[in-house]
């Protein structure tokens, strides 16, 4: 191997979630598979998981749409206003579906701090959304930091009292972390569950394909950490693990994979890593940042 | 990121076994079950290295010692039973520095303090623990007695024997 050719376990890592969406795209069209139909609730969140998807590349959102799922309801994207929005979803709910979740579940007063629609003269709440989907869906995948742990809505002081997908159901759900969630975790997890069924999870429920090893594993500037050698503000070249840096207890295959069309991630771009994608995001992970932290005698 | 003992301290070998072994039981995550073999099979090198006949240390392991069932949040007793070599150092560091809480609370990680944590009366250094960046982890802070976040979180895991010990809390 030389220094352009990229090393074959990280190019592996990387292209796990195309292979998957290819086999499955050439399933489908053999006739060996059957396309499913998919639900996408956008519950108490900022709509950030659907944008992330929209930016998927190769294949992107389109082709989830056209050539892998009967892309059913989507409260964001979906052309139907109102009542007739509404009506689609119920009508979704009579047959089978995946369900895939953004956003957290607010429960204070009933759930009526999030309200995702009127049906019948009454508010359907987040909380009514996601039991009545939830329950009859065949896999439940919570996508995003919110639904996965709550994330931001959940975070202190928690206003709305919003819990994750999975405590508001009585059933498994598949967690993807992340703020926001990567178009290949999720893409890659469904093509699994339509070709293979559900992917192995770790016991926090995330698939170990995209999240069996922590940020600090594959890090570009994991040989800084190891010598010892640290950054002393943002923008330094070296490790930034005296600032801060939330890599060594995150999971998630971003610098293999990276972001935006596979061209960088946050360290890349010279920031600490803030931990997005590890439960408890954003309190457990703050500060994202800090400066006055103690370097020793041969680092100060 | 884990110490690699020497065979001068079977009983530390001894304790992170059965560890991994408890740990084993529980986990489902096939990589994590994989590092943890990983890490079996190099602690028993190291017993191996050390029970081959005329290797300086052979004699020191024991047969079936009690340590291997002490609990990783365990401390080592301040009284009892003669200590063996390699816990006999753990007492001197925790017997050479005492830290009240308030002296603790200095040892923040922050300007001119190490990272400092106490769990169950022995006091730690965690400044340089990957998991610990800037003094924090998971929320919790550096300088502070965080005996019940740790029982909490990593009982019957093997974090603990990582750590240097630099002292004991004392009221």
């Amino acid at each position: 191997m030389t220094k352009s050719e990229p090393c074959p376990a990280m190019e592996q890592s990387r292209m796990s979630a195309k292979e998957l969406l290819f086999d499955a795209e050439g399933k489908i069209k053999d006739g060996t598979l059957q396309k499913q139909n998919l639900i996408w609730l956008e519950l108490t969140g900022c709509s950030g998981n659907i944008i992330s998807l929209l930016n998927g590349a190769d294949p992107g959102f389109f082709y989830l749409l056209t050539a892998m799922t009967n892309f059913l309801y989507n409260n964001t994207l979906m052309s139907a206003q109102g009542e007739n929005a509404m009506e689609l979803f119920y009508s979704a709910l009579k047959g089978d579906f995946i369900l895939a979740v953004e956003g957290a579940v607010s429960t204070r007063d009933g759930g009526i701090f999030t309200v995702i629609g009127q049906y019948k003269g009454e508010p359907v709440t987040a909380l009514r959304a996601v039991r009545e989907a939830g329950e009859k869906a065949s896999h439940v995948i919570a996508v995003g930091a919110c639904a996965s742990h709550g994330g931001v809505s959940a975070a202190y002081p928690n206003p709305a009292e919003c819990i994750p997908v999975k405590a508001a159901l009585t059933r498994k759900v598949i967690n993807l972390p992340g703020c926001p969630c990567h178009p290949d975790w999720f893409l890659g997890t469904l093509a699994h569950l339509l070709m293979y069924g559900e992917p192995e999870l770790d016991g926090m429920g995330r698939p170990v394909l995209f999240y069996g090893d922590t940020i600090h594993t594959h890090c570009e500037r994991r040989s800084y950490f190891d010598n010892g050698i640290f950054a002393k503000k943002l923008g330094d070249p070296e490790c930034m693990f005296k600032l801060g840096c939330r890599g060594p207890v995150t999971r998630a295959d971003c610098p293999v994979r990276k972001w935006n069309g596979y061209v960088n991630w946050p360290v890349g771009a010279d920031a600490t890593c803030i931990g997005c994608a590890q439960f408890g995001f954003p309190d457990a992970m703050e500060p994202f940042v800090s400066f006055d932290t103690y370097r020793g005698e041969n680092d100060a | 990121m884990f110490n690699e003992y020497s065979a001068k301290d079977p009983l530390r070998i001894f304790e992170e076994i059965n560890n991994i072994i408890d740990l084993l039981y529980i986990t489902q995550c096939r990589t994590t079950r994989n590092a943890l073999l990983n890490r079996l099979r190099r602690l028993l090198a190291v017993l191996v290295s050390a029970a081959r006949p005329g290797a300086p240390y052979g004699a020191v392991i024991p047969a079936g010692n009690s340590m291997a069932m002490q609990t990783p949040y365990d401390p080592p007793a301040l009284s009892g039973p003669a200590p063996t070599a390699p816990m006999q150092n753990i007492r001197q560091a925790m017997d050479q520095r005492t830290f009240t809480a308030a002296q603790l609370a200095q040892y923040n990680g922050k300007g001119e303090n190490p990272a400092y944590v106490a769990v169950n009366g022995v006091v730690y250094d965690v400044t340089d623990q990957p998991g610990w960046a800037a003094g924090s982890h998971f929320g919790l802070k550096s300088g502070l007695d965080q005996t019940s976040a740790y029982i909490s979180c990593h009982t019957g895991q093997p974090m603990l024997e990582r750590l240097e010990v630099v002292g004991r809390l004392v009221k």
